[in-house]
């Protein structure tokens, strides 16, 4: 795979700021496209854009048809937790769950969270015990896209949706590791996004169907 | 920073403005009245002076309103009251430096001192707000360094001025706490709203 140019979108919040200038980040990331700004020209050259957590939907859904246009002409969206896509992205169906974050607390709690298919490339990037600090919700079932991660109440956390935007791609998820890096507040979220960014610069190759499917339940 | 011409306020408009940053300001400010709520795009700290508080909360895109430091700094001078919440890492007024985290995140790192009695913080007690269902560290988990003047109201780990007010002559405040919106935080719903009234009272006040 080639690697990805990527960028990410900035909200301007402090949890963006510290998060995007974080050199671990930032050496990731071909540039940072603060929200009011975001254009086509933008976008130029760019192979994957990051709508990174708690950018408000209202502001995106003001530039959906120029993501739809970006995934048109074959780039990669990936979308972060807790932007409510179901406000601006009718395209996968996201669902609202209410957050446990203090499962942990409990001796023998679980977190929720499903590994339908652990042999997905994403986890030679990120183990899967670093998915785990929480999560905001999931997609409904999407046929063509895989289930990356899923949740015990049959949402998919993570999805990574190769067929049905093809030659586009889509990659969303419920978990928000931008917000928490940014906040320094979830151990686990600065891992995963290291591991994801890894991923995605990688050109973040895809699940090769012959590779065999193994539940794992955590 | 020094005082000018008092702050006049254009009528019609409640007194304290909550700018929203994209979502609504939620269940503790339900039942308090003297406050509007603006989404972030409709408002520039140009505007800030139709009111006589403003809350810019910890979600809220710094900056974009950093780009009007100068002139949040002139509506102070001229009596204008701020709330910012977060860690606030621009610089929302000349010369603000940015949050500098706590080195160690432990419980004992994290615990909060009252130095300074103050109207709003006085709404939520330090041992009311440190944890979410259990969970440590949701007040702060560092400090915004004062500016210069600042009056320092708590500590975290002891030593870390987490909350501060700095004033103006005359009724020019800002109230800056380095963490989460304390709304947001502990578990008691009847103490957020506490917060979230002495907040506006405090914003719209003369005190």
């Amino acid at each position: 795979m080639q690697p990805f140019r990527i960028g990410a979108l900035d909200a301007g919040t402090y949890y963006h700021r510290a998060a995007l200038t974080d050199p671990a980040v930032a050496s990731r990331l071909a540039r940072t496209v603060y929200v009011p700004d975001l254009d086509a020209a933008a976008l130029e050259g760019l192979d994957a854009l990051i709508v990174t957590c708690r950018t408000p939907p209202r502001r995106i859904a003001r530039v959906r048809p120029l993501l739809e246009r970006f995934v048109a002409d074959g780039g990669t969206l990936a979308i972060m937790g807790e932007t409510d896509p179901q406000e601006w992205w009718p395209h996968h169906r996201f669902r609202r769950l209410p957050v446990n974050f203090t499962w942990w607390r409990t001796p023998g709690g679980v977190s929720g969270l499903e590994f339908p298919n652990p042999t997905h490339p994403l986890f030679r990037h990120v183990p899967v015990e670093h998915c785990q600090w929480h999560y905001h919700g999931g997609f409904e079932e999407c046929a063509g896209a895989t289930t990356v991660i899923g949740s015990r109440e049959g949402l998919a956390v993570l999805i990574d949706d190769v067929d049905t935007c093809a030659p586009g791609r889509v990659i969303a998820t419920g978990l928000d590791p931008f917000y928490h890096h940014g906040a320094g507040f979830m151990p686990n979220a600065t891992r995963f996004l290291q591991g994801l960014l890894a991923w995605l610069t990688d050109g973040a190759p895809r699940q090769h169907p012959s590779e065999p499917v193994r539940a794992r339940r955590l | 920073m020094h005082a000018t011409a008092p702050l006049e306020i254009a009528a019609p408009c409640a007194p304290v403005l909550f700018v929203e940053p994209g979502r609504a300001a939620g269940r503790p400010f339900a039942d308090i009245e003297g406050f509007e709520a603006r989404d972030q795009d409709e408002v520039v700290a140009g505007d800030f002076a139709r009111w006589r508080g403003v809350i810019l909360p910890m979600h809220v895109d710094q900056r974009r309103f950093t780009a009007g430091a100068e002139t949040i700094a002139a509506w102070l001078a001229r009596g204008g009251r701020l709330y910012v919440g977060g860690n606030t890492n621009y610089p929302l007024l000349p010369g603000l430096e940015p949050f500098r985290r706590v080195e160690r995140v432990t419980p004992a790192h994290l615990g909060i001192t009252v130095v300074d009695a103050h109207p709003v913080l006085d709404a939520m007690p330090p041992a009311e707000s440190q944890a979410n269902s259990g969970v440590q560290g949701f007040y702060a988990r560092g400090h915004v360094p004062p500016l210069p003047g600042a009056r320092v109201l708590r500590l975290i780990d002891g030593r870390f001025p987490v909350d501060w007010e700095l004033a103006w002559p005359g009724r020019g405040r800002l109230l800056l706490h380095a963490g989460n919106d304390p709304w947001t935080t502990g578990d008691d719903p009847a103490l957020q709203a506490a917060f979230a009234r002495a907040l506006v009272n405090w914003l719209a006040g003369d005190d």
